[in-house]
């Protein structure tokens, strides 16, 4: 056989190589979409508030904390929430599901030190019931072992981090502990150093309501705006307030 | 062919003096266009007439379009016109096309034209900027042209006279601070409060002191005709002066700033002087014990460079070995 008949011989028909050239480019580009769906729709699991109902209203009861390193995963340096669910466990979770027209009882346990405010107008304590935080441990150089309630704070002093609901007009210092052997990996326990800071507010109408800590806490960022500040998860989230 | 000779000659068919007719149709055209953008667009644009730099916005975008509009005419006029009089109707010349070379006139007339439009819009422009002293815009720490009683200097701008409802001139001042991913306002006329809400009184020329804690945002209430860039470490002034109507008003940041920029938005309030002075006062009382933590009113803040780790008020910083030098 000549060469030119052994290279036909060898060669696959054009409508078969063009189909396998169509099949290879399907399947890179719906991998492709596929991880980018994946990667778009990452996030933190909502996590639902315990929520109690009885003839005087509705009352929900939301537990979280604030570490000053996660301490596993993908970032286990970064600062970040945790939240608890029903069930009691804690969630990497900043995504938190309250009902509507109802007041939530918020507890957080504050596991992080001192950060400054920048601006130290985020240190009062706005849009909670009677505009006050109740804190039990360190408050600057103050030491309160019940629940203290406490309007203004000295950003520079007092907030290890904030909860600054926007369109709600909710903006909460929480004071931090002055301890120095702070937990390093959540979910931290109460036998680390810690404050404990207590709102009350009411949810209105049912809504998706963006909130942030407005304290620049990411940590090796510049100006500490970056890592944690911006990402979903971390120093950042919602209030899915669903209708009841 | 005798009788071909002997037919007299048709009359040859005149050419319309096709110049003339477009012309005419433009200038009737125009006439009107601008005569309806004068009357019933002019009061509808947008932002509207609620402050002095808005209604300037608005008038100046009115006097741009009824400059626009004969421009616009002109062109669909000459590609219309051409479309039904000058179209092949199968009588293509050699080289494929009409056309008119080397026509002094029509060179002329474009150049002096177009010429004339840019200078005018120079000389408009820089009247309008000019003229209305705070144009709304971003003028820098120190602007050139400043409204009857605005501070000439920096000293002056953190040191305003106090202000009282009918005081003259009544002029504000609003230091607007923007920090990811909310606007706060600084109030000096006040014993330096800040507020997270935002009230401006009637009739007053507002001075809006821009800056930002962080990264760049930009000011930007629409219906104010104000639009200023807030960069950290730098006092960017605009002016503007309300009219007698109340009214509220968005605000906004229009300069891509981080995850959240899009959500940092809120509603501004334009109310009476009275109603100003007195929503005022209450909040600089109410507001004290946080005034007292807050850094002496300046008309900048810079970062710190300790980032998160430290206060981002330089007077609050405790000094480093790096620092001191030692």
């Amino acid at each position: 056989m000549s060469e030119a008949g052994e290279r036909t011989a060898r060669e696959m028909p054009r409508a078969l190589r063009m189909g396998l050239v169509g099949f290879s480019f399907a399947a890179v580009a719906s991998a492709v979409g596929v991880w980018g769906v994946g990667f778009l729709r990452t996030g933190p699991p909502p996590v639902a508030a315990k929520v109690v109902r009885t003839a005087s209203g509705c009352n929900a009861y939301l537990t979280i904390q604030t570490v000053g390193s996660i301490g596993y995963g993908p970032r286990p340096s970064w600062v970040s929430y945790l939240v608890q669910n029903t069930k009691g466990q804690w969630v990497h979770s900043t995504i938190f599901v309250l009902p509507s027209h109802c007041t939530i009882h918020m507890t957080n346990y504050e596991y992080d030190g001192v950060t400054p405010l920048r601006n130290n107008v985020f240190g009062r304590v706005t849009g909670t019931v009677g505009g006050k935080e109740y804190v039990t441990g360190d408050v600057g150089s103050k030491k309160y072992s019940t629940s203290t309630p406490v309007s203004v704070v000295d950003g520079a002093t007092v907030p290890a981090h904030t909860f600054t609901v926007p369109a709600l007009g909710i903006n909460v210092p929480w004071a931090a502990t002055t301890a120095s052997n702070l937990c390093a990996v959540a979910p931290c326990s109460p036998k680390s150093p810690h404050d404990i800071d207590k709102i009350t507010f009411k949810t209105g109408a049912a809504g998706y309501y963006r909130w942030q800590c407005i304290v620049p806490c990411g940590l090796n960022f510049l100006d500490g705006n970056g890592g944690p500040m911006q990402t979903m998860g971390y120093m950042q989230g919602f209030l899915a307030v669903e209708q009841s | 062919m005798a009788d071909a000779a002997l037919t007299p000659a048709a009359p040859a068919q005149r050419e319309p003096h096709h110049f003339a007719r477009i012309f005419i149709i433009w200038l009737v055209a125009t006439a009107i266009a601008d005569i309806l953008i004068w009357f019933f667009l002019y009061p509808h644009l947008a932002p509207g007439r609620l402050t002095s730099s808005a209604h300037g916005d608005q008038y100046d975008m009115t006097v741009l379009l009824m400059c626009a509009a004969p421009v616009l005419f002109a062109v669909w006029l000459w590609f219309g016109y051409s479309c039904i009089y000058f179209s092949n109707r199968g009588t293509v010349p050699e080289d494929g096309a009409w056309y008119e070379r080397d026509s002094v006139a029509i060179q002329v007339s474009w150049i002096a034209i177009t010429s004339l439009i840019v200078f005018g819009l120079f000389v408009f422009g820089t009247y309008e900027l000019i003229a209305p002293a705070g144009a709304g815009g971003g003028e820098g720490p120190s602007a050139i042209w400043r409204p009857p009683g605005a501070p000439s200097s920096s000293y002056a701008a953190l040191h305003p006279k106090p202000w009282k409802p009918g005081s003259h001139p009544a002029l504000l001042e609003v230091q607007v601070i923007g920090q990811q991913w909310l606007w706060t306002f600084r109030w000096p006329q006040f014993g330096g409060m800040e507020t997270t809400s935002l009230y401006l009184p009637t009739n007053t020329t507002i001075q809006f002191n821009v800056t930002s804690l962080d990264v760049i945002h930009s000011f930007w209430p629409y219906r104010l005709g104000v639009k200023a860039d807030a960069n950290p470490g730098v006092n960017n002034v605009a002016y503007t002066t309300t009219t007698g109507q109340t009214h509220s008003f968005t605000y906004r940041c229009d300069e891509l700033c981080g995850i959240w920029h899009g959500d940092m938005i809120g509603t501004g309030h334009v109310v009476s002087q009275a109603a100003f002075y007195r929503w005022a006062t209450t909040e600089e009382k109410k507001l004290a014990p946080l005034t007292r933590h807050l850094p002496p009113y300046s008309l900048t803040y810079t970062p710190s460079l300790h980032g998160a780790g430290g206060g981002l008020y330089p007077q609050l910083d405790k000094p480093t070995p790096k620092s001191t030098g030692s």
